[in-house]
């Protein structure tokens, strides 16, 4: 029977002498749920991760895991498993012994060490390389040989620091789909840390978006796209960023509108003149400098539209129902 | 054609290229060759003469004397305290400049002026290292005029049985400082993650300095020990400083009895002995590769 494993920070602090990496932290991460950390670097992610891992002591408030409080709880008793960047594979071991090291300072018997190494390594494909040592092995081998280390202890919960950050772009984009398989097999809680918001929307159940040490929207990838919390989550997620404007309406509020939500009309509310066209093949982005707007807008135009030609005047319209208005002092939805 | 004309310009751009790097490496050749080539050759071509009391009758002998000199008493005595200087300092200061160096090993707050403090032998010369041992532990002056529990009340240098343990305590000291700087350099060379991986894991300190720590620094302990070995094998200022050579010849190591030769009628024998001396390191050195290297892990 698996220990329940929801972990739950209730106004959790962490200062660095006068510097406030994580602050006043308030999370419930669910019972095997996919949770990713999402924001820029320095935003209090990962740092927040470590704590749940023992490795960064918490400066106030509480952290559970299940109904447990571990603030005091060292890192080998909270069962967890964290996946690091660099994979922190133990150099000087085989892959084999490399895997089993959690099992070895646990005193599970002989059998059922051998047992659990076997399955981890056939899970995530390893078998042919367990007597190698990890300097032996590409980058995407060893990531996976990190995964069978963190499977092999069957933690509550999987933690993971950017995993993919040091694999190419196709490895990337599969191990994504792998991990993703591999939380599903498991069923175990998951809570893992990128600044990379595809990882984030493809992977998550829910997505923490944090800056500045804060937690700024806790929601599905739909929700955070669709109905982003302040302008900071507006701007961050989402590739092009929401275009944002001071609303000619109302001194008080900015607006947003998504690049696919605008589409040039000569009966368009927004005036302004084309500045560059970048055709991608499977769309077009149009760069236009709108009236009183900060930066240039982008317009998602599709591929078969022909773009005019830069300098030109043009006029874009946004889907009413589309247009997102926020505060311009706080900077939170309205 | 005009692949044929390629290939001739590529070639004498190859010839053009290796009379550069020779150019380039001429400097060192000719270093190599006045400071350590020639005046090797000179030695073992000087063991080859026995000389007259005035040093003046070189006498050709062929390789006789280093028959008489390398199977005679006085090399194996020289050869047998030298490894036992070998055997007082190599493990001590291995042993004793990892501690420090695991103990400096941590951010805190003031842990450079620690960290200072014990690699600040480096800095001191043989001569002064000595003169702090005299003044601890001679049977005169010493803070310390007592011998070593268990071999008699004589001072340390004046018993022949402690002698040379109480010289290896002052190179003990001052190589402390370079074990330290290394081993600390070593342990710095660590990832942090890999560190925490294992405390995750479930390492406890002690288990994670042998299983982790240990094996990840083995190149650096490797270098010092080769190091070191060559250090104690070439050993001679606190030698002559604290003791002279005796009680009773007992700190006569093989270079100081090539010191001791130095005189024109010992220059052959002399030669020889250094000669011995250079093979005996050179077997020694390549012994702890070939010993050792298999239990080196060179990380990835």
């Amino acid at each position: 029977m698996r220990s329940v494993a929801s972990v739950t920070f209730t106004g959790v602090t962490k200062r660095y002498g006068d510097v406030t990496a994580v602050d006043d932290l308030d999370l419930d991460v669910a019972d095997g749920e996919f949770m990713v950390l999402l924001g820029p670097s320095g935003c209090g992610k990962s740092t927040a991760l470590r704590m749940i891992a023992g490795l960064e002591s918490i400066t106030e408030g509480s952290l559970r895991i299940g109904d447990r409080v571990v603030n005091g709880v060292i890192p080998a008793k909270r069962d967890v498993s964290l996946v690091f960047q660099s994979y922190a594979l133990y150099p000087h071991m085989s892959v084999a012994k490399n895997i089993e090291s959690p099992l070895l300072n646990r005193n599970v018997p002989t059998a059922e060490r051998k047992t659990r190494l076997a399955e981890a390594a056939r899970m995530l494909g390893l078998e042919p390389y367990l007597d190698r040592k990890p300097g032996e092995l590409s980058g995407g081998q060893r990531q996976r040989v990190a995964l069978a280390r963190a499977v092999v202890s069957r933690p509550a919960v999987f933690l993971m620091d950017e995993p993919l950050s040091n694999l190419d772009a196709k490895l990337r984009t599969q191990t994504r789909a792998e991990l993703v398989d591999l939380h599903r097999r498991l069923g175990t809680t998951f809570v893992y840390v990128t600044h990379d918001q595809v990882e984030a929307m493809t992977m998550a159940d829910r997505i923490a978006v944090m800056s500045d040490g804060r937690l700024r929207q806790v929601g599905t990838s739909r929700e955070v796209y669709d109905t982003p919390a302040d302008l900071f989550v507006a701007g961050f997620i989402g590739t092009p960023p929401m275009n944002v404007a001071p609303d000619p309406a109302d001194a008080g509020a900015i607006v947003g509108v998504r690049p696919e939500h605008l589409s040039i009309s000569d009966a368009g509310e927004y005036a302004g003149r084309v500045h560059q066209t970048e055709w991608l093949g499977h769309e077009a982005i149009l760069r236009v400098t709108i009236e009183g707007a900060p930066t240039d807008w982008m317009v998602r135009l599709p591929s078969g539209f022909e773009p005019p030609a830069p300098g030109a005047p043009i006029r874009l319209a946004a889907d009413p129902a589309r247009v997102h208005r926020f505060d311009a002092t706080t900077g939170l939805r309205t | 054609m005009i692949a044929r004309q390629e290939a001739t310009v590529s070639d004498s751009g190859r010839l053009r290229e290796a009379l550069t790097a020779l150019a380039f490496i001429a400097p060192s050749l000719v270093v190599f060759w006045a400071f350590s080539f020639y005046p090797f050759q000179q030695l073992i071509l000087r063991g080859l003469y026995r000389n007259n009391a005035s040093g003046t009758n070189l006498r050709w002998v062929g390789w006789e004397q280093y028959g008489d000199v390398l199977a005679g008493n006085e090399f194996r005595d020289g050869l047998w305290h030298s490894m036992q200087f070998v055997l007082f300092t190599v493990p001590a200061g291995l042993v004793l400049g990892t501690v420090l160096a695991v103990a400096a090993n941590r951010r805190l707050r003031g842990i450079k002026v620690f960290q200072t403090i014990f690699s600040s032998t480096i800095a001191t010369s043989t001569a002064v290292a000595s003169v702090v041992f005299l003044v601890l532990i001679n049977q005169q002056i010493g803070v310390y005029q007592g011998g070593v529990p268990g071999f008699g009340s004589q001072a340390i240098l004046e018993n022949p049985s402690t002698a040379m343990f109480g010289v290896s305590l002052s190179a003990i000291w001052q190589n402390l400082g370079l074990s330290f700087v290394i081993v600390l350099a070593g342990l710095q060379a660590i990832p942090q993650e890999v560190e925490e991986a294992a405390t995750l894991d479930g390492y406890g300190p002690v288990r994670r300095f042998f299983r982790i720590t240990l094996p990840m620094i083995s190149p650096v302990l490797l270098f010092l020990v080769v190091v070191l070995v060559i250090f104690a094998l070439q050993a001679f200022a606190p030698i002559e400083l604290l003791t002279s050579g005796g009680p009773a010849r007992s700190t006569e190591t093989l270079v100081y009895k090539i010191f001791e030769r130095q005189t024109p009628d010992l220059l052959g024998e002399g030669a020889v002995l250094s000669v011995g001396l250079f093979g005996v390191t050179f077997l020694v050195t390549l012994g702890q590769f070939l010993l050792l290297e298999r239990r080196v892990h060179y990380g990835s």
